[in-house]
């Protein structure tokens, strides 16, 4: 649609109704504008496809070859998907990876939006407090943290002399392969204070008119919360679960560092990226780690669809 | 396409864009400007790939500058980093093609290196690197098809240290520690941690260690790995080892399972430095480290069970490898040649990286040590005399099989595994991650 | 193609924006923002659950703080937070220990941090206007491909992404370090802005359109300003992101004058083990200041929150 059709249909129409194919065109134009304006908009991104499609393409084509990064790589089909089915290890990855995401996800959620909303409320200091909760998740996958977390839940470490002060003798929380993976879900909720801080924004776009109207209409805080609240913030609560999960399926920094890089003790923290990793890298097997890449992108991918298809149900949009 | 008229925040905005970037570029290549420090005067560059601390890069450093004042026509540019990082940055640089020309190499990963093709034959370099100092029993580490593929920054062995200050205050003398048994060790061990009242336990060492299980199946006439690559232990001799281990934890000799940490920790906080348990298993050119940190209550000491088969191998501390695909082959081979044969390369470093494998270099490093380190050369000298097993280049698949050994070792710790159990499941893994490494 | 020199007459856009603008003063004229609910009880029960929280979260870093104050050797054995022996040389030592003064290493790490801000800020939320806000042929899809490339695991693109920086000979620069933020490679920050964006009431588009603006105005003068909040949330995570990325500089930079904050804590690390806790503790809280502060003065723009109750 060209400007001077839209131009003397403009001038040309001076009042009354237009005719419909002139409308039509009208809104034809309209909409082929919005369009070239989305490509431009897009544009960087389109170019940005170079860093990340390429790559990608090559990884897939690495998944059916065996590599080991010395040599050139060699065709082998499906073999290290198969291989996958059969390693005992890769399932263990599997389970410590889905274990810790399906417990660390949730507790860190309801604490950082139990906290925001304890902060929403208007409290004296609120700049500081929101401060001190975040600080943690600035820092939370560096070397120097996680070996302090080693250190505080180590054998002789402040957990264990605090538990038995009741009398407790705490487990090798570091050392016992029972125990470890808990040390790190702990490590994970004690960095809340990122999805906190976009809890806080969400509640803060809410209007406080709506409150109040519900108290004068009699509702408790618990009504609110289910009727007000969870609606009103659902689009925040479901970008940090898709976020969420996302992220922790994929951890690698906490389990590199806390054991070492291999994932013990006796693979209890062998998370699915650190076993990909070591493939990869160590173990000189980079189309197996290719295709135990591929796999886990496949899971996430559906579990990402799965929570996008479910949130028309219970994710509020204003448009 | 027009942008819209500059409002303030986006003229705000642009000017900090450009004053940033504007200072950036201003200072240095930091954007792909100038090579900067590449090959000026058509000089040959070589890099050098290791790990290390900030002292010790400025050790190996000071010794670069000396190649460089022999060799003006090469310098040499040390990149270095964390160990824990090491490999990545090793192999993304050989995936990518352009790898360092020298780098540091661990025994464990040589074969993986050595049997691809990817380091580059050092016999055929004679003029530059002389092979013919050094003995045979030392190459054997990283000689693969008859191939030499690296060469040695020094040898050690497996040792173990007590602490004497612990024993005295205990009332307790070492046996005769080049003949005792693996019983007389554990009664050892029990007798500390009675005579103790449980404070201190008599042994805290490494017990699922490639080098020692290595040894133990020395004594046991049998080998971890064969000269062709294969496994020469068997499952019943790994149980056997395991049940020693069990039984020496149970009577009490052995710190319980679960309290030793072994991440890395200075000395001072380490088991051995509090107090918690009274030995440890070393690589023996550590032992000036851990002497320092201890005040000199440490006393070097040789494993159990040498008597009547030795099991123990003098093995090579780190390899200098050459990356096959190295722009500067003849060049790189010097630079390794300076690394080994040369004592001006040893000023610093001494026996830091092992006892120097050229015989000569050693007799002469040996005579300016201090008390420690003359300790160690002393010891391994020594050791040297006896008729030891060989020990061979370890077959690709060996980093694996070190880490599967770990978990084993602690399934057994933890009573989730019995010996009987661990032996067979490690010979198991062990057995396919050869056969994955060598399709 | 709407002639976007001409400044369109005061229409409803306008006015909503300013409503809305307004609205927000007014509120923080109301005291919203300190406002107290409930009871004195019940403030005080939250005070004691916050404090309660707030402990067990600084516990570590206050442990940190204190590390860096024991000499290096007690750092692991001294549990208290209290050092039993006080080691002031620290700082001072902890900053030249390495090659190059730790100044160096912020500046570097300030540098990377501030382009990827800038490039993030540009290009993601360009991305994210165009998701959320606009209409066009296959959005979806091209939506559902910007999730997936957030979705593979970094490692196995490493070396292929490496590869290609190689061919290009940007490797040991920091042109792989920050390009990318400027093409919208981040999908996780297109995602927060989309989600933001989409809870934007359609009625101030609608307005904008019968105003006469097209997509780029409406993106400029509409949207922008109220994306506040979450742009400001982008910079923040951009901030820490780039601040704590170990892996792309370890992996591309070779000179160590180039090297971040990230890399030279790691070498304050040897071999061994005897690391150099006590300086490396020292370090990582001075590295810990610019990320702290950096969020201090990005909160004032959290706090802001569009309230819409002006717009009724």
């Amino acid at each position: 649609m060209s400007t001077s059709a839209t131009g003397s249909v403009a001038t040309a129409t001076g009042h009354g109704g237009s005719p419909p194919t002139v409308r039509r065109r009208r809104r034809n134009s309209a909409a082929a504008s919005e369009e070239r304006a989305a490509y431009v908009f897009l544009l960087p991104w389109f170019v940005g496809l170079l860093f990340t499609v390429i790559p990608f393409g090559v990884s897939l084509y690495l998944a059916f070859t065996d590599y080991n990064l010395l040599q050139s790589p060699q065709l082998v089909g499906l073999e290290n998907f198969t291989r996958i089915l059969e390693d005992p290890k890769a399932t263990q990855a599997a389970g410590v990876t889905l274990r810790y995401t399906f417990i660390a996800v949730p507790l860190s959620m309801i604490s950082a939006l139990a906290v925001a909303i304890l902060l929403n409320k208007g409290v004296r200091g609120l700049k500081f407090y929101r401060s001190v909760f975040y600080l943690p998740s600035l820092i939370g996958a560096s070397v120097a943290i996680v070996m302090l977390w080693r250190s505080i839940f180590g054998y002789d470490g402040i957990v264990n002399k605090f538990l038995a002060v009741f009398g407790i003798t705490g487990p090798g929380w570091v050392t016992d392969p029972d125990w470890a993976l808990v040390t790190l879900v702990t490590l994970s909720i004690w960095g809340f204070g990122a999805s906190m801080v976009i809890f806080l924004a969400g509640l803060r776009q809410i209007p406080v008119m709506y409150y109040e109207a519900a108290s004068v209409d009699g509702a408790g805080w618990w009504r609110q919360f289910r009727a007000i609240t969870v609606p009103l913030l659902s689009p925040v609560i479901f970008f940090n679960l898709v976020l969420g999960l996302i992220g922790s399926l994929q951890t690698f920094t906490q389990g590199f560092v806390f054991s070492g890089g291999t994932g013990g003790p006796a693979e209890s923290t062998l998370f699915y990226n650190l076993y990909l990793y070591q493939q990869g890298f160590q173990r000189f097997d980079m189309g197996y780690a290719s295709a135990l890449a591929w796999v886990m992108f496949i899971v996430i991918a559906f579990f990402t669809a799965l929570n996008f298809l479910v949130s028309k149900y219970w994710v509020f949009y204003d448009d | 396409m027009s942008l819209p008229p500059l409002t303030p925040r986006l003229t705000r905005r642009a000017a900090l864009l450009g004053a940033g970037s504007t200072a950036a570029l201003a200072g240095c290549s930091r954007f792909g400007g100038s090579g900067g420090d590449a090959a000026a005067d058509g000089g040959v560059e070589l890099s050098v790939m290791a790990w290390a601390s900030a002292e010790q890069a400025t050790m190996y450093e000071a010794e670069f500058e000396r190649f460089h004042a022999s060799n003006p026509d090469v310098t040499v540019k040390l990149e270095w980093g964390d160990v824990s990082s090491y490999q990545d940055k090793l192999n993304t640089r050989f995936a990518a093609g352009n790898p360092p020309d020298v780098m540091f190499l661990v025994g464990r990963w040589l074969g993986e290196y050595a049997s691809r093709g990817a380091l580059a034959d050092l016999g055929q370099y004679p003029d530059q690197l002389d092979l013919g100092t050094l003995n045979d029993a030392v190459l054997s580490g990283a000689r693969l098809d008859g191939t030499v593929y690296a060469v040695p920054t020094g040898t050690t062995t497996a040792a173990l240290v007590y602490n004497k200050k612990i024993l005295d205050d205990a009332g307790l003398t070492l046996p005769d520690t080049d003949t005792w048994t693996w019983q007389d060790f554990h009664d050892f061990n029990v007798a500390i941690t009675q005579a103790t009242g449980g404070k201190t336990f008599g042994t805290g060492y490494n017990i699922p260690w490639a080098p020692t299980i290595a040894l133990w199946a020395g004594q046991h006439g049998e080998t971890l790995y064969t000269e062709d690559g294969a496994l020469g232990l068997s499952a019943q001799t790994l149980a056997d080892y395991f049940q020693m281990t069990v039984e020496l934890r149970n009577a009490g000799g052995y710190a319980p399972a679960g309290s030793l940490d072994d991440q890395a920790q200075t000395v001072e906080a380490s088991p051995l430095g509090t107090g918690f348990v009274a030995s440890q298993s070393i690589p023996a050119n550590t032992f000036s480290d851990y002497n320092t940190a201890l005040d000199g209550n440490l006393v070097l000491v040789r494993f159990p069970g040498e008597v009547p088969t030795p099991g123990v191998q003098v093995t090579p501390t780190l390899l200098w490898g050459q990356a096959s695909a190295s722009k500067h082959p003849e060049e790189a081979a010097k630079l390794i040649d300076f690394l080994t044969n040369d004592p001006a390369s040893f000023e610093t470093r001494s026996a830091f990286l092992g006892v120097p494998v050229n015989p000569d270099v050693a007799a002469e490093v040996a005579q300016a040590l201090p008390a420690d380190g003359q300790t160690f050369v002393d010891f391994l000298l020594d050791l040297q005399e006896e008729d030891l097993p060989s020990y061979y280049l370890e077959p690709a698949g060996a980093g694996e099989i070190s880490d599967n050994l770990v978990s084993i070792g602690t399934e057994v710790e933890f009573g989730r595994m019995t010996p009987a159990e661990a032996g067979e499941k490690f010979l198991a893994d062990a057995q396919a991650s050869l056969d994955r490494a060598s399709s | 193609m709407t002639d976007l020199t001409d400044k369109p007459a005061p229409g409803r856009t306008e006015t909503l924006t300013r409503g809305l603008r307004s609205a927000t003063a007014r509120l923080r004229t109301q005291g919203y923002q300190e406002e107290l609910t409930g009871t004195a009880r019940t403030r005080f029960l939250r005070h004691c659950v916050l404090v309660g929280v707030g402990l067990v979260m600084l516990y570590p870093l206050l442990w940190m703080l204190s590390a860096s104050f024991k000499p290096s050797t007690k750092v692991f054995s001294d549990a208290s937070l209290l050092p039993s022996q006080v080691e002031l040389g620290n700082y001072a030592s902890g900053w030249t220990a390495l090659e190059h003064p730790f100044e160096l290493y912020l500046v570097n790490s300030l540098i990377l941090a501030g382009l990827n801000i800038a490039g993030n800020l540009v290009s993601c939320s360009m991305a994210a206007y165009a998701f959320s806000r606009l209409r066009f042929r296959g959005r979806k899809t091209w939506f559902a491909a910007m999730l997936g490339t957030m979705l593979l695991p970094a490692h196995v693109v490493l070396i292929p992404q490496y590869v290609i920086f190689a061919k290009l000979g940007w490797v040991n620069t920091y042109l792989p370090l920050t390009v990318p933020a400027f093409l919208a490679t981040n999908s996780f920050f297109i995602f927060l802005l989309v989600q933001f964006m989409r809870a934007l009431p359609m009625e101030l588009q609608d307005a904008a359109k019968i105003d006469g603006c097209g997509p780029y105005r409406t993106y400029w003068k509409v949207i922008m300003p109220l994306t506040v909040p979450a742009m400001a949330t982008v910079a923040i995570f951009t901030f820490i992101a780039s601040w704590n990325d170990f892996f792309g500089p370890l992996l591309y930079l070779t000179d160590s004058d180039l090297f971040t904050v990230p890399l030279a804590l790691r070498q304050f690390m040897s071999a061994e083990g005897a690391s150099d806790w006590g300086p490396m503790f020292a370090m990582s809280v001075v590295s810990l200041l610019p990320v702290v502060a950096f969020f201090f003065i990005g909160q004032r723009y959290l706090l802001n929150g569009i309230a819409t109750t002006g717009m009724k």
